[in-house]
């Protein structure tokens, strides 16, 4: 995936309007199988797999490390209690593997990856329906409901996605995609129109959406409840699972907090800007939405929204608010309250 | 006559009597669509060869370096609200910043034939 295809700001605008079709074959498509794959992917993530009852359905999880650092953000599908599918970041596949096979060694389970397999996503409003015109095939998905996935012909299909608007992420072999991106991109008709997107939009939409992005809003240092992931943990039961203790020891002790931040000026954010008051941004960018430069801060203490904070960019202190990490949904409550 | 530095800003001398710089069309496609424009302040003095001013692109800060020392006259105000303008129209509506004319020597930079030999290279 290239940076853009032409214009950042108009593959990100399409993808909020219209349709945006990334190539994410990047990304590690998995399968833990086998008679203890349930008993293992409970043990292995942070969130609780025993929720997954219905073929397909999907939940979004940290992996731990046993100090509670995040080895990866992933999403896991449920197949069936003897076969679940899991999608690794690229940057964490290998050490993921590998840290699946050893920490798994004594479940009664075969971890598998496909490193040939091709993934897009077709993401936006008009994405699903889109997608649906032009494959006959392919009809059901229009009833996939969100955060599920189905298997149509070989070809995985899921309801999920990284920009914060409807869409579907497909797996399937090379020919197969490439057929999908080439006949979705050739019709000329406006109501039909997909658009290329490369990693620049699929940056400023995730920011937007307030996802996060492994490598800079976290790694094996931080603590899944200090990137603002812990609703992704589920700590209601007696359940066992690789971080579990070192998770409730730091959860007596004061932790680092994440949250967004606006900026007042026309300055733009970046990973790595420090934070007058203390903390740092771990990501940053321009909001086409919002116009105006936004950002995930780490925090030393507990901030409220719209208290003031400044970032310091370029060796200048830049005043900046805190806010919700989530801008896209203010942004569009606050539209809604006003019109 | 335009001139430009290796690293792809423009100065030419203009009507009003000062020199304006910009970057490039070929700067201004690779940094892709720009979405902030931090230009120098209005009676600093900027520096040959050095950092003077900075462009913001969805994905990175570009730094700008100063063709020739000088000192600032005016910015372009039309870029804080629209600093895609230099994306649209790099070498007229897209200027950035002006200098006083000192007399300063622009020879030593490259003139368009010089500087579109660099980028076929």
């Amino acid at each position: 995936m290239p940076l853009h295809y032409g214009s950042a700001l108009a593959e990100h605008k399409a993808v909020r309007t219209e349709a945006g079709l990334f190539d994410i074959s990047h990304m590690r498509f998995a399968k833990v199988s086998g008679s203890d794959a349930k008993k293992a992917m409970m043990y292995l993530l942070a969130n609780n797999v025993a929720k997954l009852t219905e073929r397909g359905s999907a939940l979004y999880s940290c992996m731990l490390s046993e100090s509670a650092g995040v080895i990866d953000d992933v999403i896991c599908y449920y197949h069936h209690d003897e076969e679940y599918r899991i999608v690794l970041n690229s940057s964490c596949a290998e050490k993921d593997l590998r840290w699946m096979n050893s920490t798994l060694s004594h479940y009664d389970v075969a971890i598998s990856d496909y490193p040939t397999l091709s993934m897009i996503a077709i993401q936006g409003p008009k994405a699903v329906e889109i997608f649906c015109k032009t494959f006959d095939e392919y009809q059901q998905v229009r009833r996939l409901k969100k955060f599920t996935s189905t298997e149509i012909n070989s070809t995985f299909i899921a309801r999920t996605g990284y920009t914060g608007e409807d869409g579907i992420e497909i797996v399937a072999e090379p020919e197969a995609i490439i057929n999908i991106c080439n006949t979705i991109t050739k019709s000329t008709a406006p109501e039909n129109k997909v658009s290329l997107c490369g990693l620049a939009a699929r940056d400023s939409l995730r920011l937007e959406a307030g996802l996060n992005l492994y490598g800079n809003d976290m790694d094996e240092t931080i603590s899944p409840i200090e990137c603002d992931l812990g609703w992704t943990v589920a700590l209601d039961s007696e359940r066992c699972f690789v971080g579990k203790q070192a998770l409730l020891e730091k959860n007596k002790k004061e932790q680092r907090h994440m949250k967004g931040i606006v900026m007042n000026k026309k300055a733009i954010p970046r990973a790595g800007n420090r934070i007058v008051e203390g903390g740092i941004i771990t990501s940053g960018g321009y909001s086409p939405t919002l116009d105006c430069g936004i950002g995930f801060v780490l925090l030393p203490s507990q901030l409220k929204d719209h208290d003031k904070i400044q970032v310091e960019i370029r060796g200048n202190p830049v005043e900046a608010q805190v806010s919700s990490r989530k801008f896209l949904k203010q942004f569009l409550n606050n539209k809604d309250r006003q019109g | 006559m335009r001139r430009y530095t290796k690293t792809h800003e423009w100065i030419e001398k203009s009507e009003n009597g000062n020199m304006r710089v910009g970057i490039s069309d070929y700067a201004q496609t690779n940094l892709g669509d720009i979405v902030y424009v931090g230009a120098p302040a209005i009676g600093a003095t900027v520096n040959e060869g050095e950092n003077c001013a900075v462009i913001e692109s969805v994905k990175a800060a570009s730094d700008i370096y100063a063709p020739v020392s000088g000192k600032v006259a005016t910015i372009n105000e039309a870029l804080v609200d629209n600093p895609e303008i230099i994306n649209q129209d790099p070498y007229n509506q897209g200027w950035i910043y002006e200098i006083e004319d000192d007399g300063q020597d622009l020879n030593t930079l490259l003139d368009e034939e010089n500087y579109n030999k660099l980028l076929s290279r």
